[in-house]
Formats: structure tokens, C-alpha cells, sequence
């Protein structure tokens, strides 16, 4: 009489941890690939004067390694490549935010911002980094 | 028979809890290790020439900064930052909206670029035109 009370208040808990496993790995990898699309070891020369900007909302935003070595959303790509993509765009006026490292010459920056202007985008912005 | 009772009540209202702490562990380590402060970052807005080849009108005569590999140049004379910042400073005063053009010689390093877009920024200037010098 008692064992059958004790097995009707019996949940299965091990499938539902399976499920919440699952769950837990799916965020992990969604997620991480969401986050990246600023290059975190880009050292951007500082500012002191400039407002912070925000983050979200839509905008390009290429990340220029000395090379110049290029990555948009995680993506590598070749100034040809670079231009086929921004060129693809319908709306001319998304903000293009150049991140570039504060410790290259302009030469290699000035390639990227060359290739963004002549595949039609009018709006350039350059990074800086606005943390004292 | 009340005794036996009151431990079946016990018995039904006990939840396995180490499992579900387990996975909420689980969950709060997933946020914690997840979690990054956003970085803090200015983003300046310049203009660029157009990308047509035919050539144009001569622009008319403007302000011009020169950024060379160790210093930047102002209408032909050689200054620090801080002195490019307080002649434009004396030049605009009247008349913030003035344009201004930054030559980026080739050799220049990107923080002089950016030092520069952030002082005009200090100084409230909105039309900044980058242009890059050949040498």
C-alpha cells in the first residue's frame, strides 16, 4: 500500500535533465557565434572625447588586422570579397564601422576604407575605444 | 492510524531537489561563463570622396591637416596635437561647421588618424573629410 503512493509521486528526472542538457548546449553554441562579430584582441587607438556608441542596431562592422587580415561576423575575407558583400547591400546608408588596430599604418586601413567607398556605402565610421 | 498517516503526508510532499540544484548550477556557471561587459566604443563619422574617377571641381580652399608618420602638418607648418588642436580651435570659432580635411599620409599610424577625429570631436566639428596622400 505505502510503495504505490511513493511510486505516484515519482517524477522522471533523468530525461528531463537529458532535455535540459541538450538546451544548455544548444545556447552555448548559438550564442557564442551571435557575440563575435567584434574582434576582442583588436587593440583600437584610445579616445577621450568621442561618445560612447551603441553597439546594437544595424551596421557593418569590419574588424582590420595588420595585413591587412580582415573579418566581418567571424568571417575572413579578401578586399574582393569585401567589396561582392558590401556591394550586395540594398540600403547605401548602413553605418560601415571600420575597426581597425591602432597600431597599423594607414596604409592598410586606407585599403579597406578604399574598397568600402567604392562599393557605394557613403557612411564610414572609424572605432575607437571610449574606455579610460 | 494517525501516526501512518501523517507520514504518508510527508512522504507525498518531497520533491528530489539535489537534481534540480544540480542543473541549476549547471545554468548558472552556462551565464557566468557566457557573460561579457561590452566595451566601450566611440565611433567617429568622416566623409569620403566620391568613388567616380571623373575628375571634379578643385575644391575651394579649406582647412587641411596633414598627418605624416611623426607629425601633423597645418596649412604647411609642422605641429604637435595639442597645437593642431588650439590653432583649429582659434580658425573654427566662429564657425563650427567649417570643413576640415584630413590628409592620412600612408606611413601614418591609425591612432594619430583617430587622435585627431577625437579632438575635432571635442571641439563640436561635424565635417570632417578623409582623404588619403599618396606618399
Amino acid at each position: 500500500m505505502r510503495k504505490a503512493s511513493d511510486l505516484e509521486i515519482e517524477t522522471p528526472i533523468t530525461s528531463m535533465i537529458d532535455i535540459v542538457f541538450l538546451l544548455i548546449i544548444f545556447f552555448v553554441v548559438t550564442s557564442t557565434i551571435q557575440k563575435e562579430a567584434i574582434d576582442r584582441d583588436l587593440q583600437l587607438a584610445k579616445s577621450q572625447y568621442t561618445d560612447p556608441a551603441d553597439l546594437e542596431g544595424s551596421k557593418v562592422i569590419i574588424n582590420v588586422r595588420p595585413g591587412p587580415s580582415i573579418t566581418v561576423g567571424m568571417q575572413r575575407l579578401n578586399l574582393h570579397n569585401l567589396k561582392i558583400m558590401l556591394r550586395k547591400l540594398k540600403n547605401k546608408e548602413t553605418p560601415i564601422v571600420i575597426r581597425a588596430d591602432g597600431g597599423m599604418t594607414y596604409r592598410e586601413v586606407d585599403l579597406v576604407m578604399a574598397a568600402v567607398g567604392e562599393s557605394g556605402m557613403t557612411r564610414i565610421r572609424l572605432a575607437a575605444s571610449a574606455e579610460n | 492510524m494517525a501516526q501512518r498517516k501523517k507520514n504518508k503526508q510527508a512522504d507525498r510532499v518531497e520533491v528530489p531537489m539535489s537534481a534540480m540544484i544540480d542543473v541549476v548550477f549547471l545554468l548558472l556557471v552556462y551565464f557566468i561563463l557566457t557573460f561579457k561587459i561590452e566595451p566601450l566604443e566611440a565611433h567617429m563619422t568622416v566623409n569620403m570622396p566620391s568613388p567616380s574617377t571623373v575628375p571634379g571641381q578643385p575644391p575651394p580652399v579649406l582647412l587641411e591637416v596633414k598627418i605624416l608618420p611623426d607629425r601633423y602638418v597645418l596649412n604647411g607648418v609642422g605641429l604637435t596635437l595639442d597645437t593642431v588642436e588650439r590653432t583649429i580651435d582659434d580658425l573654427t570659432r566662429d564657425d563650427r561647421s567649417q570643413t576640415l580635411i584630413i590628409k592620412v599620409g600612408l606611413n601614418a599610424k591609425q591612432h594619430q588618424l583617430i587622435s585627431l577625429l577625437d579632438r575635432c570631436e571635442k571641439l563640436d566639428l561635424e565635417n570632417l573629410n578623409v582623404l588619403t596622400l599618396k606618399y
